[in-house]
């Protein structure tokens, strides 16, 4: 066939695929959210190290050693977030809003969640304010089950319809 | 936008910048780079080499500093900063035999990795130009008094080829890129964003990784750069 002869006919379609993934050792993070609205973290079981991993760690990052799951306080500190305007598919029906690292009271490190307020500006959310975690109340044992509010905007959260707080 | 090679060459303002949309706040879209697909390359080759070639204008790898910090931002200690980029730059200065207290004026350039204006800003402290918090007025009280800051005609050119924001960020590349620009420079053949070269040393400056955890730093030399002290 000559170059000339050749033709291209193209369709638009699309592929589905479905699948599963597994949260593997930190399974019990997930499940405890969905199920008890608890936030689980690990401690080192190193007495010398006895670091708190939030999010959870199975293994120590600083010294190898195995951890143990802990129940964590609900309520912590913003050490840095952002205000996104522009974003995946996914979460584009929620901009804007805020994303940040959290140090929930007692850990050594930060959970990566996002930050939701009835007047989200920038003072709102910067380092050093506090927030407490709310829950959807349609849970699917995934990290948007739940998220963060300024902790004088708490009771109004919980009290939204769609909304509760933590165990 | 003096360099013609640069993907976004725009002549801007700072009310364009301050007046284009916001991305993710502070930054607003011509804050943060174009992402891109391209290409570069350096000739890399041992001293007898060169010299059995007869090169010309040859530049020399005089130091080379690589760091890594906590991938995950959430265990960091301060997460505002990037750490491997203070002990990246200091075992490069080391190994090139400059001062890190005093690296502002032992360089003649820096291209950095400004993905997004504010990485350059930290970049400007982190790298020994000035101390922690001082980046963004360093930049800010030397608009158009030639002589400071990091502008083209500034104590340390930073940038001139318009790093990764003019240049757009073809990443996994523009270490490269950077590393070209700064031996252009030294060579003198960059052309019309050409700067003063007068110490002969140059710094190119790439980050990378989640989180922007691996930093790495490379000093660079001319022919004249090795006779100084
Ligand atoms: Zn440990």
């Amino acid at each position: 066939m000559s170059k000339q002869d050749f033709q291209s006919h193209e369709i638009r379609d699309i592929i589905k695929i479905n699948y599963k993934y597994t949260m593997g050792g930190q399974s019990k993070f997930f499940i405890e959210v969905m199920n008890n609205k608890k936030l689980l973290g690990t401690k080192c079981t190193n007495s010398n190290c006895g670091k708190i991993w939030m999010p959870p760690r199975i293994n120590c990052s600083e010294c190898y050693s195995p951890t143990e799951w802990i129940e964590m306080k609900q309520t912590g500190t913003i050490e840095v977030s952002t205000i996104v305007w522009y974003t995946t598919s996914a979460f584009i029906k929620s901009v804007p809003y805020s994303i940040g690292f959290i140090k929930l009271d007692g850990a050594d490190t930060a959970l990566f969640q996002g930050i939701f307020s009835e007047n989200l500006v920038p003072s709102k959310v910067k380092k050093g304010r506090r927030v407490k975690a709310v829950f959807s109340k349609n849970r699917e044992g995934k990290m948007t089950d739940f998220f963060f509010v300024p902790e004088d905007e708490y009771e109004r959260w919980i009290a939204k319809p769609e909304y509760e707080g933590g165990a | 936008m003096l360099n013609p090679k640069a993907q976004s060459p725009m002549d801007l303002t700072i009310e364009d910048v301050l007046n284009s949309r916001i991305i993710c706040y502070p930054f607003k879209m011509l804050d943060c780079c174009l992402y891109s697909e391209a290409s570069a390359a350096l000739i890399l080759a041992p001293e007898e080499k060169v010299k059995e070639l007869g090169i010309e204008k040859p530049i020399w790898i005089t130091g080379v500093g690589a760091a890594n910090t906590d991938c995950f931002i959430g265990n960091r200690e301060d997460m505002g900063r990037l750490y491997s980029n203070i002990n990246a730059a200091k075992v490069a200065y080391k190994m090139a035999g400059l001062d890190y207290n005093k690296i502002k004026q032992q360089v003649d350039l820096a291209e950095l990795h400004d993905a997004f204006s504010g990485q350059e800003v930290i970049s400007y402290e982190e790298l020994g130009f000035v101390p922690f918090g001082e980046g963004g007025p360093w930049i800010e009280n030397s608009f158009e008094k030639p002589g400071e800051g990091p502008w083209i005609n500034g104590e340390v050119p930073c940038c001139p080829s318009g790093g990764l924001i003019g240049c757009g960020h073809a990443v996994g590349a523009t270490g490269i890129m950077s590393t070209g620009e700064a031996a252009l420079q030294l060579r003198e053949d960059a052309g019309k964003h050409q700067v003063t070269i007068e110490k002969g040393r140059a710094i190119a400056h790439s980050i990378g990784g989640p989180g922007a955890a691996y930093a790495a730093i490379i000093v660079m030399t001319n022919e004249e750069g090795l006779k100084q002290p």
